[in-house]
């Protein structure tokens, strides 16, 4: 259910390791991972590093190196990424009733969250994002 | 000023946690020990894996032992682990823990949702740590 290629460090373990105590605490996440398999990149640019990941088909793949093209792609700095994860969502998207889903919105109207490919794969995103989440 | 790593290094790191009020604001829902592994490094006076740990409670440290044993240590809740000299960059904050973590430069054991919900108290944490006035044992 989660697999982890060989070669995966740092941001690829952080990620799947999300993914696995998610899917462990809240068995309904599961689900997230049934839809048709999906290609995402996510890329931090100031740690210099990125990540492939395939999400679905019943899998969270995490891939040593980014795909060559992906559906959806996430780039932003290692803080904002971590944040990311403990933003409050609603309905899967930073809920702006908060103060730190605000700040995510804020930050891709100023382009220091790029999230490419988000229309075709808006879907893609909110299982990403609900699989990710540490938010209380 | 105090030799990292060593005993006089950790007490007046836990003095300094205790006295921070950030770190009380920002830890103030965090329970759980943590071990801090400084791996060896012979060249830089390092000679053997130096285990560290500190019992981390509602933003304050109820205690912390220097050099326990690796058993020990493993008992933790979190450990987090990196050659010597990383640390010492932590410290000098010339790398930043996230970063370092997902560059895979400091590695953790533990509950990862945790710490991601707790990230400003990791960050305090190493603030305090570059507050010590410090002198680096391979450079003595």
């Amino acid at each position: 259910m989660i697999v982890v290629d060989p070669g995966v460090e740092g941001l690829g373990l952080m990620l799947a390791e999300l993914v696995r105590a998610n899917v462990e605490r809240n068995p309904r996440c599961r689900a997230l991972l049934r839809a048709p398999a999906r290609s995402i990149n996510v890329r931090a640019p100031d740690a210099e590093v990125e990540v492939g990941i395939v999400l679905g088909g019943g899998r969270f793949r995490v891939l040593p190196a980014a795909h060559a093209r992906a559906d959806l792609e996430v780039i932003t700095d290692s803080g904002t990424l971590m944040s990311l994860s403990s933003t409050p969502l609603r309905f899967g998207l930073p809920d702006l009733m908060t103060m730190e889903g605000r700040a995510v919105t804020k930050k891709m109207l100023t382009g220091e969250l790029k999230v490419r490919g988000i229309v075709p794969n808006l879907g893609t995103l909110i299982r990403l994002q609900k699989l990710l989440s540490v938010a209380p | 000023m105090a030799t990292f790593p060593s005993e006089e290094w950790l007490v007046q790191y836990v003095e300094r946690i205790n006295a921070s009020k950030d770190y009380e604001e920002a830890a103030a829902t965090w329970e759980g020990d943590l071990s801090y592994v400084f791996e060896a490094e012979p060249d830089k006076g390092v000679p053997k894996d130096v285990w560290a740990w500190a019992d981390l409670w509602h933003g304050k440290c109820r205690g912390a032992k220097f050099d326990v044993t690796p058993e020990e240590g493993e008992k933790a809740k979190f450990i987090i682990r990196a050659p010597y000299s990383r640390w010492k960059q932590v410290i000098r904050r010339e790398l930043d823990p996230i970063k370092g973590m997902m560059q895979g430069k400091l590695k953790l054991k533990g509950d990862l949702p945790t710490i991601v919900r707790n990230v400003k108290a990791a960050n305090e944490l190493v603030n305090i740590a570059s507050s010590v006035p410090t002198e680096f044992v391979d450079e003595r």
